[in-house]
């Protein structure tokens, strides 16, 4: 879902600009309260490679049209929401400005969409499913699943929105919103299966690698308890 | 304040490797196929407003090496990407670690801005 330039106007990829800074500056200030030991700045960088990889992945859906994974909520749920911030804007930038995947102009629209809302709604049904599932392993797990699912479709229909505020050609604002949220549903059902997968690996391998919802949910700190 | 190396590189050793182990040989088999947004664009009638972005011209476009052919390219661009991806993360909150500890240590305040005294043993 990287928007190209030209897809909004002007004066919506510059407000959206103003808004992605203000975005991140809050994310790198508040991000170094979710480091540990043991998920630190390398892990970081690790885990945002993991999800610049996932994003070249693109992955068939129905009727000639392909989706990838975001990402965004499976960081959150390793690293945690502010860091996961951090880790988007790495990706985004990078692919902005060296494979040109995703305007420059749009840069700040594609990290409120793919950033910003994309983590706070997936975060936000993260925690909450937290809540009723079990809170170690496949829990966390299916949470993240479910986080990641509503993710995709929440991000589209942000860009509708945006794209309804300040389109850069005319477009039916309603037709444009259903049809984004019918192919970004089944492309979340792929964000989710991704998301779950990787979440049950690293969780088996070492369970203090997966942050989880406030950090409690990883009894095997790697800090603390050997793995 | 010195971070205990218990588990060290390993974690985000492998992480770099399924990173481009994906990137640089799974992508290669990755779907050519329009994506949700590019198809709804077209079939909505907008795909005509988008404009090349300025680094349309760079020499890892649309994740190719300019004259290098298939696979190849998608793996040099794929592990490009990786290694900038990875150093841009890592660079960010290393500098947004230490700017913090320096901050929590003119406060005389643990490394995870919270008073000694408060709610030990809870981080995060």
């Amino acid at each position: 879902m990287h928007t190209p330039d030209g897809y909004l106007n002007h004066a919506t990829e510059i407000g959206t600009a103003l808004l992605a800074v203000g975005a991140l500056s809050l994310s790198i200030a508040h991000a170094p309260r979710e480091f540990t030991a043991a998920r630190g700045p390398a892990y970081i960088g690790g885990v945002a490679a993991a999800v610049f990889a996932g994003q070249m992945m693109n992955f068939p859906v129905a009727g000639g049209t392909s989706g990838h994974l975001m990402g965004g909520v499976l960081a959150a749920v390793l690293v945690g929401p502010w860091t996961a911030m951090v880790c988007m804007a790495a990706i985004l930038t990078v692919q902005a400005l060296v494979f040109a995947d995703g305007g420059i102009a749009a840069a700040g629209a594609n990290y409120l969409l793919m950033g910003a809302v994309a983590i706070a709604s997936g975060w936000l049904v993260f925690r909450c499913l937290g809540r009723l599932l079990p809170a170690r392993g496949r829990g966390v797990a299916l949470a993240a699943g479910a986080g990641a699912f509503v993710s995709v479709p929440t991000a589209s229909l942000a860009f509708s929105l945006l794209h309804a505020v300040g389109p850069g050609a005319p477009a039916d604002p309603w037709q444009t919103a259903q049809a984004m949220l019918g192919w970004h549903l089944l492309i979340g059902v792929g964000e989710a299966a991704i998301t779950t997968l990787a979440v049950i690996s690293l969780h088996a391998w070492r369970s203090g690698l997966v942050r989880g919802p406030a950090g409690e949910m990883s009894p095997g700190r790697l800090s603390r308890v050997p793995a | 304040m010195t971070p205990p190396r218990t588990d060290g590189h390993l974690a985000p050793l492998v992480l770099l490797g399924v990173a481009l182990a994906v990137a640089c040989v799974a992508s290669t088999w990755a779907s050519g196929a329009p994506d949700g947004l590019e198809h709804v664009a077209a079939t909505m009638g907008f795909a005509g407003s988008a404009r090349d972005s300025i680094a349309a011209s760079s020499p890892l476009a649309d994740y190719a090496v300019g004259s290098v052919p298939g696979w190849v390219s998608t793996a040099v661009a794929g592990a490009v990407g990786c290694g900038l991806v990875f150093g841009a993360a890592y660079s960010v909150s290393r500098l947004a670690s230490r700017a913090r500890s320096d901050r929590a240590a003119s406060l005389h305040l643990r490394e995870d801005g919270v008073a000694p005294t408060d709610r030990p043993g809870v981080d995060g």
